[in-house]
């Protein structure tokens, strides 16, 4: 049986990627390396400056002793006020419609985009001898500015916001369906939120608390222009490193290798628990 | 009460004897599940008055609006939305807890409650692990333990497949003729309405549009609609045009029939026996004259032995057919498929 063989057709496989695409890969591949080396070459350096047991050795210096001692104390009592104080702002936010809500999140937002020494200048203003709050304060007896006061209020007021979004966020995700069938049960509101919305939302409570206490933790600019640089009573961590830096370098980076490792430990933690409400 | 709705206002009165049970039937979107709501309070009315029992729970004015946790409403959800945190147990638990009291008092109502519903077993499991059965009984029990004396119920049945809806249909009846509080069980099914309810109440964008016994229903329908939910086909229309062969146009809301009658008159009723509505999967060319696209709402295999299956469709105008069950099984039917439906111009009766 005649069976014409016909020729194939000109190969109309795919074209080879042309040369646009090639230089188009090339820049992103250069772009994206120039970017890492500035984000990992700081990193590398703190850490192979120096060895393990020359930090060790750093870290009895009584200057490093009592900025980390200032440090945890403050950042663990600020993150614990703000999860205290912001848990009915939280509740509010997610749960509540009233006017004013959306200056309210403005207002919270703020002092995540405020320059922080700025930050620190509001603070001041505030709650100095003559300030709004400072002039009640100082009826009592009570001074802020330059104690250790004055840090934990640096602190919260930067870090806050984060725990007020994160839990925000985490409640919001709690299906309303529950809260539904809460309300069914007789349970009452207060209720609710104690035995449904926060076990079901925990997870995003405590990746807001972590956020708050590692924000807490690098506070810098509201710190100094507030609280002051007094070793033992305000010089926290951060400002502890600013001042080595004057004078031993190897203090200076004992210290900064600490608190990189501290984040490093507390983002890997971060990352490693699934922080989404259960359905 | 009245309440603005999306699309429509929603606007009823009605009222049920102590411990009987009314059935509101319609469709997704008539409000039935608003007015639930509106009767456990969590949504308010714009206006009207709510009273269980003697107890005013709303009133527009004076003003008076009971929150939903303060009410004696229990209320069994379509998704049963058990709380995955909690063990069966903890979720029957649940609303006793929340009214606070003693342990000892709390433990004998929940394992007493579990039993009746015979899911004793099931105490320390999680609302995840268990089958759709299993998860309504909970559902029923956490609501069932606080003696409401008014129980919601949403389509319970719906979020079933077929075969375990059977079981539990018997069941769940079982279950509710021994109550002693009111209940309002809402569903889309007029099958599952004549079912439970003692009184049916029929629910059309926002308006209940007849009320009363099972039997009314039957015999007088009072509107296509009703009668279409039913299970009869019934259409008012106009006669439109009138061809030499006898062959009449009518028209009416939601499409045009055409018909062969001699005694058709301005406006007419047609009404088409469901056993003469055929389905077909893919657009026919015949001899019917009426042919409508629609999907399936619902299968309902009749009583006493299911040969013969009721189609329920949502084509315009809606239409009810009835097939044997081989037919439905050999043209692989489900609930949601699109088919299409007709009937000839001669299989019709007209009445003026």
């Amino acid at each position: 049986m005649g069976q014409a063989h016909r020729p194939l057709p000109r190969s109309s496989t795919a074209p080879s990627p042309g040369r646009r695409t090639i230089a188009v890969a090339v820049i992103a591949a250069t772009a994206a390396a120039l970017f890492l080396a500035l984000l990992v070459l700081p990193v590398l350096s703190l850490l192979i400056r120096s060895s393990p047991a020359d930090l060790l050795r750093r870290l009895t210096n009584p200057l490093v002793v009592q900025a980390l001692r200032l440090s945890v104390v403050t950042t663990c009592i600020s993150t614990a006020a703000v999860v205290i104080l912001g848990l009915p702002i939280v509740y509010m936010l997610a749960l509540q419609e009233f006017p004013g809500k959306r200056l309210l999140e403005i207002v919270i937002d703020l002092p995540m985009v405020l320059p922080p020494t700025v930050a620190g200048v509001g603070l001041l203003l505030a709650f100095g001898r003559a300030g709004l709050a400072g002039r009640v304060l100082s009826a009592l007896g009570i001074t802020v500015p330059f104690t250790t006061l004055a840090v934990v209020f640096a602190q919260m007021f930067v870090a806050g916001p984060f725990l007020i979004n994160t839990a925000r966020a985490g409640i919001e995700e709690v299906d309303a369906k529950y809260l539904r069938a809460a309300a069914t049960l007789r349970a009452s509101p207060a209720y609710t939120f104690l035995r449904v919305i926060l076990p079901l939302s925990y997870p995003a409570l405590i990746a807001g608390a972590a956020m708050t206490w590692a924000r807490a933790l690098g506070e810098f600019g509201a710190t100094i222009t507030f609280a002051g640089n007094l070793p033992g009573v305000t010089q926290t961590m951060p400002l502890a490193v600013y001042i080595a830096l004057e004078s031993n370098l190897d203090v200076a980076v004992a210290l900064s290798v600490i608190l990189l490792l501290v984040s490093f430990g507390l983002l890997l933690a971060l990352r490693s628990v699934p922080f989404t409400a259960r359905k | 009460m009245t309440k603005q709705l999306r699309d429509f206002p929603l606007a009823v009165d009605f009222s049920e004897e102590s411990g009987k049970t009314l059935v509101l039937v319609g469709e997704s979107g008539a409000g039935k599940s608003t007015i639930l709501n509106l009767l456990a309070g969590l949504l308010h009315p714009d206006r009207g008055r709510i009273v269980v029992d003697g107890m005013t729970l709303f009133q527009s004015d004076p003003r008076v609006a009971v929150a939903a946790y303060q009410r004696p409403v229990g209320y069994v959800f379509q998704d049963y939305a058990l709380f995955p945190h909690l063990s069966v147990f903890e979720n029957v638990a649940f609303g006793l807890r929340s009214q606070g009291g003693p342990e000892r008092a709390i433990r004998p109502r929940v394992s007493a409650a579990l039993e009746q519903l015979g899911i004793a077993q099931l105490s320390k499991s999680r609302p995840t692990r268990l089958s759709g059965g299993q998860q309504q009984r909970v559902a029923l029990a956490r609501a069932l333990v606080l003696e409401p004396r008014l129980l919601l119920l949403d389509e319970p049945l719906s979020a079933l497949d077929l075969q375990t809806r059977q079981q539990v249909r018997t069941e769940l009846r079982r279950i509710l003729s021994g109550l002693s509080c009111t209940t309002v069980f809402v569903t889309h099914s007029a099958f599952e309405a004549m079912v439970f309810g003692e009184r049916i109440a029929v629910v059309e964008r926002g308006r209940i549009v007849q009320i009363g016994r099972r039997v009314d229903f039957l015999r007088h329908p009072r509107s296509p609609y009703v009668a279409g939910l039913m299970g009869v086909n019934l259409f008012r229309g106009r006669v439109a045009a009138k061809d030499g062969t006898g062959l009449t146009q009518v028209e009416t809301a939601d499409g045009v029939l055409n018909i062969v009658a001699d005694n058709a008159t301005e406006e007419i009723f047609v009404a088409v026996n469901p056993s003469e509505v055929t389905i077909h999967t893919s657009p026919l060319a015949g001899s019917a004259q009426n042919v409508f696209a629609g999907r399936i709402i619902e299968l309902v295999p009749e009583p006493p032995f299911g040969e013969r299956i009721r189609v329920v469709l949502d084509s315009k105008p809606p239409l009810v057919a009835q097939i044997t069950a081989h037919a439905m099984q050999s043209l692989g039917l489900r609930e949601g498929m699109e088919v299409y439906a007709s009937f000839k111009a001669t299989a019709v009766n007209v009445y003026a």
